[in-house]
């Protein structure tokens, strides 16, 4: 890989002309639709076919997904993954096309002093379970969720603990305890 | 542990906890090289290895942006549908075990054995495979190899069958399927169901049709193959769905070894790979599998490691809708829908039974809970109008 400094971004996007078109098309629509509730310059299309990405101002979310679910006849969920961008915290709520076949995903950046975003389980019942996991593994809250339980970690795992952002520093050792990261030491063989 | 509340032997209500079980894959994952990784996925599930195994290969091949060389893909695609045979057979060996028709789970396990052979002489070895590596596959076949395969499959399909007329016409098994565990087509859509559960329920979604990769966008191109669907929406809906799959790959993996490109099965990849985003999809056979994989370290330099990898698995989505499905059948169902879903659970697992009336709890080991229920049925048989 070239040793130069330049920065590369991780939004690959694609070509307007090359076999694009449907999706460019589905991108448009949907950012002239919702042009108060959408982030125009972070939504694109990827060049991996069939990959449509949209940034989403978090307080707009639920007019998205109704939107969708309207117009666009939007009914296949995915899945729901947390990301940690340092100041702010992601959700990225994947949902699939089905008749067109598209991957599209919702993103919603949240501050990590406070993030929270409305819950959209109401509307998509299949987020019950994954809205629950991101607010454990994330500390990531989506407000109206009607079914607050813990669904992952262990019971005694402590509230103030999120171990899948990036400062999770491992208080326990449990990382290193596992066997599958390093071989055992000497004596206990 | 599942908390069923009941009221004499009818579920009224259902809530599924999915239980002790979280190992921190991902978070793992973070601080391995993708290389590594490939094994660390392949160990999320022994049944499915190859699933993952493939699936995270094919994410990190689409975020470094190589094509890998078409005889991989075929390859890549024949232990995926070889692993299909084995679930599924897997599976219906379990639902006759469910309903306590214990000859025919002896009998489909020992001709699963054909494929775990097959699997083994392909990969070398029979669970975790491993079969997969960023750029293609770590071994190549020949002609003697798939002549072996051939008679395996003919020696499965006659066998497969067998179990699909078992299936149908024994009523030891289809009287306790029938009409059990119902999960309409709009519940099965909200719910977010997948795989043969969606399937049995008439919703038609399949990654192999919908969203091919690899070899299978030349199987969808060819025209031969149509996805599976029932309309059905019970537990017998499901188990159809799933042995009609089990012919339909056993054609399929037919056809990619006539149509099987010469060539190199490798393409070399540099470790380092550049910052991207991608989702990947592939059918397993409990369902959709996705791996969402955001590469390079963050700052946009190339990295070796992921900077964050999520892994949805096709039980967790269908464990969703399970209390649906667990909601006003009797007690004595509940074994049998519980496995309908194909779920990845130890056997030890337990039920809760809350009494509705005077709220007692009372603990129930799974295999305990079998035994009642089919004893239930011997004393009170299900008369199908």
């Amino acid at each position: 890989m070239s040793k130069t400094d330049e920065i590369i971004s991780e939004h690959h996007e694609a070509p307007k002309d090359a076999g694009y078109e449907k999706e460019y098309a589905l991108l448009e629509r949907i950012v002239s639709d919702l042009s108060d509730s959408v982030i125009p310059q972070d939504s694109y299309v990827h060049k991996q076919h069939h990959r449509i990405f949209i940034q989403v101002i978090p307080e707009h979310l639920r007019d998205v997904i109704q939107y969708m679910q309207e117009t666009h006849d939007m009914w296949q969920f995915s899945t729901l993954s947390g990301r940690d961008l340092g100041d702010d915290l992601q959700a990225i709520y994947h949902f699939f096309l089905t008749e067109l076949k598209f991957g599209i995903s919702f993103r919603v950046n949240v501050p990590r002093s406070k993030p929270e975003y409305p819950s959209i389980t109401d509307l998509v019942p299949a987020a019950e379970f994954v809205e629950n996991e991101i607010r454990e593994l994330f500390g990531i809250i989506p407000v109206g969720h009607p079914n607050v339980r813990r669904v992952e970690l262990p019971e005694n795992w402590p509230k103030e603990e999120y171990p899948m952002r990036k400062d999770w520093t491992d208080p326990r050792g449990l990382m290193t305890r596992s066997k599958t990261l390093d071989a055992k030491p000497q004596e206990e063989l | 542990m599942f908390k069923l509340t009941i009221e004499g032997e009818k579920i009224i209500d259902a809530e599924v906890n999915i239980g002790y079980n979280h190992r921190g894959i991902e978070k793992i994952a973070e601080g391995n090289t993708h290389l590594q990784n490939l094994y660390l996925m392949a160990r999320i599930c022994g049944i499915c290895s190859a699933t993952h195994n493939g699936n995270y290969a094919q994410a990190v091949e689409f975020a470094a942006e190589v094509e890998i060389p078409e005889r991989a893909k075929f390859l890549r695609t024949i232990v995926w549908e070889l692993e299909r045979i084995h679930s599924h057979l897997l599976w219906l060996g379990v639902a006759f075990h469910e309903v306590g028709f214990d000859t025919a789970f002896m009998y489909s396990w020992r001709d699963r054995e054909v494929v775990m052979d097959m699997l083994e002489d392909i990969s070398g070895n029979r669970v975790n495979y491993d079969y997969n590596t960023i750029g293609g596959v770590r071994r190549d076949v020949n002609s003697a190899l798939i002549e072996r395969m051939r008679k395996g499959l003919d020696k499965l399909e006659e066998r497969t069958l067998y179990y699909r007329d078992v299936a149908i016409h024994e009523k030891t098994f289809w009287n306790r399927v029938d009409g059990v565990g119902l999960l309409p087509t709009a519940l099965a859509r909200s719910h977010g169901a997948v795989g043969p559960t969606a399937r049995g329920s008439n919703v038609p979604i399949d990654v192999r049709f919908n969203d091919p990769t690899q070899a299978y966008v030349n199987i969808v191109d060819s025209g031969e193959f149509e996805m599976v669907l029932s309309d059905r929406c019970d537990v017998a809906g499901r188990s159809i769905v799933r042995v009609q799959e089990t012919l339909e790959t056993i054609r399929m993996i037919r056809w990619m070894l006539d149509n099987l490109p010469d060539g190199p099965i490798r393409e070399r990849v540099r470790p380092h790979v550049q910052p991207n985003e991608v989702l990947a999809r592939y059918e397993a056979p409990r369902g959709e599998c996705v791996h969402y994989l955001i590469t390079g370290d963050g700052a946009g330099k190339p990295s070796d490691k992921p900077y964050r990898i999520k892994v949805r698995a096709p039980t967790h989505a269908n464990w969703v809708s399970m209390s649906e499905c667990l909601r006003g059948n009797h007690l004595a169902d509940a074994p049998i829908i519980l496995a309908a879903i194909d779920p990845c659970f130890s056997c030890t697992d337990r039920v809760v039974l809350v009494d509705a009336e005077d709220q007692t709890i009372k603990l129930v080991p799974l295999d305990q809970m079998r035994n009642q229920a089919n004893k239930w049925y011997s004393e009170n048989p299900r008369r199908v109008i």
